[in-house]
């Protein structure tokens, strides 16, 4: 039996990563890449994608690669996608248990590489972080400064006719 | 209003991804109380939730006339979803909630309306969408909260006479009299019907004919829904192979009975009927053998969930059949 095809991607600090075709092509950009190229011994370059980031995505890439791809055409404002905002499976939630430099590097390079589920899990994790939590705790949560004046917070209140029990 | 930004703050995300985030984290119960918590957090937020179309589509009645067409305009190029609940202290009825919604009807997803015994007529109320087809409807759900209101309620006539959108897939009606023929409905994937006296059972089979992909229908006090006639073995049988869940529940007994010998659905999981069957001829008038189709059904595996058929007569008296 021959061994599955295998490809070499380089992340932008310059480490080499060899995976399995199929694992790759997880990624749509990679996907395209090799489509476009042909097969080709050169590493994959990945210039917005450091070590430490590939190699996590590479593990979630890894774990999923049997399954099945989403549609390419599927409808980002679909009512379906946001009521499954909370589900995130138990191994994915695992995943992404990292600090929060690296949880947005993960939504960063899931963006750059085109590997929605990944994205998707990256952005679930925030939304759910966000979730409930009044704007001073999401600042707190996520050393955000409020550079607000007071006057303008009054404004952004009044325009939206701001009311806690609403 | 325009607030200049003062360096950088907030996360490190390109402004779609915060809205796609944002949109995740926002309750459709409580968009609007959502919204401006997230706008509130920091200027980078606030322009995200200002300029992101998607993020204001969930649009309620309750929420009063300046707040509706506030959304209405910042929801601009975004399908919208409106929704006019039964909210007594509400400063914008039902009437109001369309006259600012109509001229955006090409943007309608969904509508949920829920019209009280004191408000306008329903026929005035709902002017816009007698009037005009929301091409691009998804699901409509009309709702009448009082009993009472059904006698003296006209027979409305939805878009203008008009065939239901081919986008519409969810479709319920609560009390509420309209056109059933008209719309020529097909391409469901729900369908509810209460206390609806303008479906007749013909009428039925050509939507469920239509609609091979229903996942689950209700219909419950439907007084149109009678016996097809003496020879329903003459129709052809209605595949239905996704639907998934049946409730059926205070029908003519010779009208369940023809609906039950005529539709066929080999997945159904769930089928629900409420009926009377404390005589023994309401009793033969259902349980005929042209029914019996319903209990045929392959030996349950591991991957296939077992189906329950609960005839519930009384509270005193269930009948469970499962298999």
């Amino acid at each position: 039996m021959s061994a599955a095809p295998q490809v070499t991607l380089e992340s932008s600090d310059g480490e080499k990563f060899k995976v399995d075709k199929e694992v790759a092509e997880r990624s749509v950009l990679i996907k395209n890449m090799i489509e476009d190229v042909g097969e080709s011994d050169n590493p994959i370059p990945l210039p917005n994608v450091n070590a430490s980031v590939l190699k996590k995505v590479l593990e979630y890439c890894e774990h999923h690669r049997g399954d099945p791809l989403p549609a390419a055409d599927a409808d980002p404002s679909n009512d379906d996608n946001r009521k499954r905002a909370t589900e995130i499976s138990d191994w994915d939630q695992k995943f992404i248990q990292v600090d929060q430099e690296m949880l947005f590097e993960i939504i960063l390079a899931a963006n750059y590489m085109d590997i929605k589920p990944l994205l998707d899990v990256g952005c679930k994790t925030v939304a759910n972080m966000i979730k409930g939590k009044t704007p001073e705790e999401i600042r707190k949560l996520f050393n955000i400064v409020n550079d607000f004046t007071p006057e303008e917070e009054a404004q952004i209140k009044k325009e939206n006719e701001w009311a806690e029990d609403r | 209003m325009s607030i200049p930004r003062r360096g950088v703050n907030g996360l490190p995300l390109p402004t779609e991804l915060l809205c796609d985030i944002f949109r995740l984290a926002i309750d459709t119960a409580t968009p609007r109380r959502d919204r401006c918590r997230l706008a509130l957090v920091c200027h980078q937020w606030w322009e995200c939730v200002e300029g992101s179309a998607l993020l204001w589509t969930d649009i309620s009645a309750s929420d009063g006339p300046t707040y509706v067409r506030r959304a209405l305009e910042k929801s601009q190029g975004a399908m919208i979803d409106l929704h006019c609940p039964d909210y007594r202290g509400a400063d914008m009825n039902l009437e109001a909630f369309l006259v600012e919604a109509g001229p955006h009807i090409a943007r309608w997803h969904s509508l949920v309306a829920v019209v009280l015994s004191s408000s306008p007529s329903s026929e005035s109320a709902l002017a816009p969408l007698a009037a005009a087809q929301p091409p691009r409807l998804e699901s409509l759900g009309l709702i009448q909260v009082d009993p009472i209101h059904i006698l003296s309620q006209n027979v409305i006539t939805l878009f203008g006479g008009a065939p239901a959108p081919s986008t519409l897939q969810d479709l319920t009606l609560y009390r509420f009299q309209v056109a059933v023929e008209p719309l020529s409905l097909s391409g469901l994937v729900s369908l509810y019907l209460t206390d609806v006296v303008t479906i007749s059972t013909p009428q039925l089979f050509e939507i469920l004919r239509g609609s091979p992909l229903l996942e689950t229908l209700g219909l419950a006090d439907n007084p149109g829904l009678e016996a097809i006639g003496s020879q329903p073995s003459t129709i052809q049988p209605i595949e239905l192979a996704k639907l998934d869940s049946i409730s059926l529940s205070w029908l003519d007994n010779a009208g369940l009975n023809s609906i039950l010998s005529n539709i066929r659905i080999p997945n159904c999981c769930s089928l629900s009927i409420c009926c009377d069957v404390r005589r023994i001829s309401a009793r033969s008038i259902l349980f005929t053998s042209a029914i019996t189709h319903i209990l045929h059904k392959t030996i349950p595996t591991t991957d296939l969930p077992s189906s329950t058929i609960i005839v519930d007569v009384d509270e005193d008296y269930d009948c469970t059949i499962q298999f």
